[in-house]
């Protein structure tokens, strides 16, 4: 699915040169769960950025389906972002001012879809996620599990390839984590790549292999076998 | 405490340079721009207060009906009248005549004078009006026959450093001797005079009395004693009047209606052009303070706007004070605090920039502000009030607003809880700040189309490439036939004809009507008494029989009439009629299309030219196309001097003066279009500061569009769609109160543009590019923005 190649990023400011990350060299593979690991500040979110297409590399290669995509332009990989990678995060960067309906239909409006069909996608993974007596609400008047289904929802509407999870459960009580993780698992049980960030432990668990970051680098993989 | 405040207030502006300048000057601008406004209107409402009696001083107006009906309305009234009303009302305490107000000329010592300002005045005159003598007795000044009384400014003109109490001075061959020195009239008095006359100069022993010659001629002015000055005096007063006019004009059919004006309206209610002075008007009053105060509204809505934001931007820091300790009164008095404090220096910088620009200001207006701000009590504390009024107003927000919050929610999400309805209010007032901007523009280019299209507009003459000698000697006067054919030997100068009144000035207003009628079927006329090659020289198009026939022994009581006269007389075949004009009896020689005598705020009246009166006061020329003015101009002025060798000749170019007709108008154009532009330059800042803020507070949506996958140029679009549904909003109240209001404005002239709706829609483009100007470098910066760094950044 993906694969880089000594991918590097470094931030540079007026005084100070900072690389977060450093030589990554990592695959995942079509279908798989992966989740990415390590303290505050060791380049876990900034390796999501890239592989999610926010950002480009300092150096280094990031293979996207095949297509070398490092030196892409903000609109190419704006194109590429919006066909096959849907996004989840900590703060569930839900819109304000849309209901709940609306936040998930953006990314369908994005891809330039016929309102009908929208509504039919929209009301779909709604349902799917336990959220659609909520669909007139505005993110403020949810519970942050609802929030974060409704991100989730977002993430999935325009049936992405691949999800990006940015500590997904980092701003939720552990039922509500549990149930976040549960929908993931789900998804990625029907065929999605999933890679994600998180803290915990036991979210890793749901992954199919650990990558653990510190530096800005890659110290250990872990492939781990699933026990259902 | 205070202290506290004054230190976070100092930092506050200071860690936001560029906002804080903003902010504070746009309200100084503002500040500045209405109180030189006000400092003007305050000029035009002040015009002949400095008389003590003027509260209880009236002018006469009369009301003339004409046998045919026609009415008119003067300023002036029967000469008889002030002196019967001082005798038979105990109430009127002074009555006083003026008499020929216009100019003069003087020969003193060898030297001749022009252009003085003058008029024949009673002798009370000095009572009534309180012009202080400088030298000379007041009560006396004008008692005797052939006593005048002169200006400082004129007495430094013609007596250099002499004392000029007790020369001698001819004036039109009589001898007068001088009996006082007066001090200038105030540039705010609607009475202007370089020297006056006294009354009793004009009754000549055996010659007719002057109130029996001259009719509804004098300018009358009474003062009522305090305590009667009531309806009932004034019914009185005009109840007798009327009963002395019908006595007069008995058997003419004429009546008259008088009306009492009180002395502190007539500046700004001028009565037609028989005002002897420009006279101010009640409409341009009204239109500069709108004007004052929508720049001040403009200007405070932005003060309030960018200290508002920036409230919002410290809720955490509201948040935290309450933490520690703070309650929501503190937090509250601290922002006030700040906001008044701003707006103090925002009024210390406006006081002097005031100062300074009074002086080109009044320049700009053609007017002579007496007044600054500085030794201006009243305005000083309003401004000072208005300014600190503003700070609370502006502080009053942010402090009930912000200190409502709980701390912990603030401090947590800032007030992104708030964002749904997110600067709501600001949005409302930059809503307002655009309509404000689309109002002026459209009422900025109506008036623009309108006084071009006046200036521009046909005459029904040939007004280009004519020069007007005016304020003629005797001698010219009595020369004009050699001068004339003098002039004609320049191959510039085409034609030369005189007349007493030429277009744009004319003063002589008659009954008329056919001989084979009543003089109760009579009609008002203007009347024009000319010397022959008039239509010629003007190119004014004869339509029926002939121009006058110079040399031929019925020319002299020959007559033309203009369109209008022919169908007001009701005469079905004009040429060869004969008609009344006022008692001499002349044959209509033809018909004359009609032209516009006087400016285009007035129809096209009735209109007479005759050839029996050999009087002129103006000499026309028709000089070639191309040809070099001023050459000619200085060429006319040498001959001139041939004929009278102290005269000063006084040659204008008639569409030039034609144009000057409009001179209110285009003054007040001017100041309306510096008052729009400021008005949209303080939009533009405040809206360049505010976007700013909104965009800051956007930046996690637009991280999510993209990451979802909005382009570029679709953030872009979005972003600056938001700003341009406020200027479409703002359009809503504008249109129609710009509608309104020029419509009403325009209905003030006879000949007016069709109301220029495209100007609607363009107004609304103008606003929408000066938003787009404000917003778009940083919506632009903004949109390309990379996801990633839009989410870090939240």
């Amino acid at each position: 699915m993906i694969k880089t190649v000594n991918l590097s990023k470094v931030f540079r400011t007026d005084e100070v040169e900072t690389t977060a990350l450093n030589q990554v060299t990592l695959e995942v593979k079509s279908g798989e769960f992966v989740a990415i690991m390590g303290p505050s500040g060791c380049g876990k979110s900034t390796l999501l950025n890239i592989l999610g297409l926010l950002d480009n590399p300092s150096s280094g290669e990031y293979f996207f389906t095949d297509h070398e995509v490092s030196k892409f332009s903000e609109k190419q990989r704006a194109r590429l972002r919006k066909e096959n990678i849907g996004f989840v995060f900590q703060n569930f960067n839900l819109i304000d001012e849309l209901n709940v309906f609306e936040n998930v239909e953006l990314p369908l409006i994005y891809l330039g879809m016929s309102s009908a069909e929208r509504r039919k996608r929209v009301e779909e993974v709604l349902e799917q996620m336990n959220i659609i007596h909520r669909k007139k609400h505005f993110p403020l008047q949810l519970s942050g599990g609802q929030q974060q289904r409704v991100a989730v929802a977002r993430a999935v509407v325009a049936r992405p390839k691949m999800i990006l999870a940015d500590e997904p459960t980092g701003n939720l009580d552990s039922a509500h984590g549990e149930e976040v993780m549960n929908l993931l698992d789900g998804l990625n049980q029907k065929g999605t790549t999933i890679i994600m960030v998180t803290h915990s432990q036991r979210d890793a668990e749901f992954a199919q292999r650990v990558v653990r970051l510190f530096d800005g680098q890659i110290i250990n993989e872990n492939i781990r076998e699933r026990v259902i | 405490m205070i202290l506290s405040f004054l230190k976070i207030a100092i930092r506050t502006l200071r860690r936001d340079v560029l906002l804080s300048a903003i902010n504070i000057m746009g309200l100084a601008v503002g500040m500045c721009a209405s109180l030189l406004i006000l400092l003007y209107v305050r000029h035009e409402i002040s015009f002949d207060q400095f008389h003590p009696l003027s509260e209880h001083t009236y002018r006469l107006t009369s009301k003339a009906t004409m046998p045919g009906s026609a009415t008119f309305m003067t300023p002036t009234a029967l000469g008889v009248v002030a002196p019967a009303l001082e005798s038979h009302f105990p109430q009127v305490e002074h009555a006083v005549r003026i008499y020929q107000y216009g100019t003069t000329e003087i020969e003193y010592n060898k030297k001749r004078f022009t252009e003085i300002k003058f008029f024949w005045a009673d002798s009370n005159f000095f009572k009534l009006f309180h012009f202080p003598l400088l030298t000379g007795d007041a009560a006396t000044a004008l008692a005797r026959r052939n006593a005048l009384v002169v200006s400082k400014s004129v007495a430094d003109r013609i007596f250099g450093d002499e004392n000029p109490v007790n020369k001698t001075v001819t004036m039109y061959g009589e001898t007068y001797t001088i009996t006082a020195l007066v001090s200038d009239p105030p540039e705010c008095s609607s009475i202007k005079f370089g020297m006056i006359g006294s009354f009793s100069s004009l009754s000549e022993p055996g010659s007719p009395d002057v109130t029996r010659r001259d009719g509804v001629s004098f300018f009358t002015y009474l003062a009522i004693a305090p305590q009667a000055d009531n309806q009932s005096t004034h019914n009185a007063i005009t109840k007798f009047t009327d009963s002395l006019s019908r006595i007069f004009f008995k058997d003419s059919g004429i009546a008259l209606k008088t009306g009492l004006q009180p002395l502190a309206n007539v500046h700004l209610n001028p009565m037609t052009s028989l005002e002897p002075e420009r006279g101010g008007s009640m409409n341009s009053v009204i239109m500069f303070t709108s004007l004052a105060v929508i720049i001040l509204l403009v200007a405070v809505v932005n003060y309030v706007n960018l200290f508002t934001v920036r409230g919002d931007r410290r809720a955490r820091e509201i948040g935290l004070r309450k933490v520690v300790g703070a309650n929501r009164l503190s937090v509250a008095s601290q922002f006030i605090a700040e906001s008044v404090l701003t707006a103090l220096l925002s009024w210390l910088i406006a006081m002097p920039l005031t100062e300074l620009l009074t002086v080109p200001f009044a320049n700009l207006m053609s007017i002579e502000l007496n007044e600054r701000i500085s030794t201006h009590g009243l305005l000083l504390t309003a401004s000072l009030a208005g300014s600190v009024l503003t700070g609370v107003l502006a502080g009053a927000y942010p402090a009930f607003y912000l200190s409502r919050f709980q701390p912990g929610r603030v401090l947590k999400r800032g007030l992104s809880g708030k964002t749904r309805h997110g600067f709501l209010f600001q949005k409302i007032l930059v809503t307002l700040q655009f309509s404000i901007a689309i109002f002026m523009i459209v009422s900025l280019g109506v008036m623009y189309f309108q006084v071009n299209y006046l200036k521009k507009k046909q005459y029904g003459f040939e007004k280009e490439n004519v020069l007007v000698m005016k304020d003629l000697t005797k001698k010219i006067r009595k020369s004009y036939e050699a001068l004339k054919g003098e002039l004609l030997h320049n191959p510039d100068i085409l034609m030369v004809t005189a007349s007493q009144s030429y277009p744009g000035r004319f003063r002589s207003i008659q009954t008329s009507y056919p001989v084979d009628k009543t003089v109760d079927q009579a009609i008002k006329i203007h009347e024009n008494r000319v010397q022959p090659g008039f239509c010629e020289t003007l190119g004014i198009p004869v339509v029926e029989g002939n121009s006058f026939d110079a040399g031929s022994a019925a020319d002299s009581n020959s007559a033309l009439l203009n369109q209008a006269a022919v169908k007001a007389l009701g005469l079905t075949n004009p040429v060869g009629s004969e008609i009344m004009v006022w008692k001499s009896r002349v044959r209509v020689a033809g018909v004359i299309a009609d032209y516009h005598f006087l400016s285009l705020h007035n129809t096209i009246e009735p209109l007479v030219l005759t050839r029996y009166s050999p009087n002129i006061s103006a000499i026309i020329i028709r000089i070639k196309k191309g040809a070099d003015i001023e050459n000619t101009m200085k060429f006319i002025a040498d001959k001139s001097l041939s004929f009278d060798g102290i005269y000063e000749a006084n040659i204008n170019l008639l569409d030039k003066s034609l144009e000057q007709l409009y001179d209110s108008e285009s003054r007040s154009n001017k100041l309306i279009e510096i008052g729009t532009l400021l008005a949209l330059v303080l939009s533009l800042t405040g809206l360049f500061a505010l976007s700013a803020f909104i965009l800051q507070q956007r930046v996690k949506e637009v991280g999510v569009r993209k990451t979802f996958g909005a382009t570029d140029n679709q953030v872009l679009g979005l972003l600056n769609t938001s700003f341009a549904t406020w200027v479409l909003i703002a359009a809503i109240p504008a249109w129609p109160a710009a509608w309104l209001v020029m419509d009403n404005w325009l209905s003030r002239f006879s000949y007016t543009i069709s109301h220029p709706y495209l100007l609607y829609p363009v107004a609304v483009l103008v606003t929408l590019l000066v938003a787009l100007i404000a917003t778009l470098s940083m919506s632009y910066r903004l949109s390309r923005m990379n996801p990633a760094e839009a989410l870090r950044y939240e």
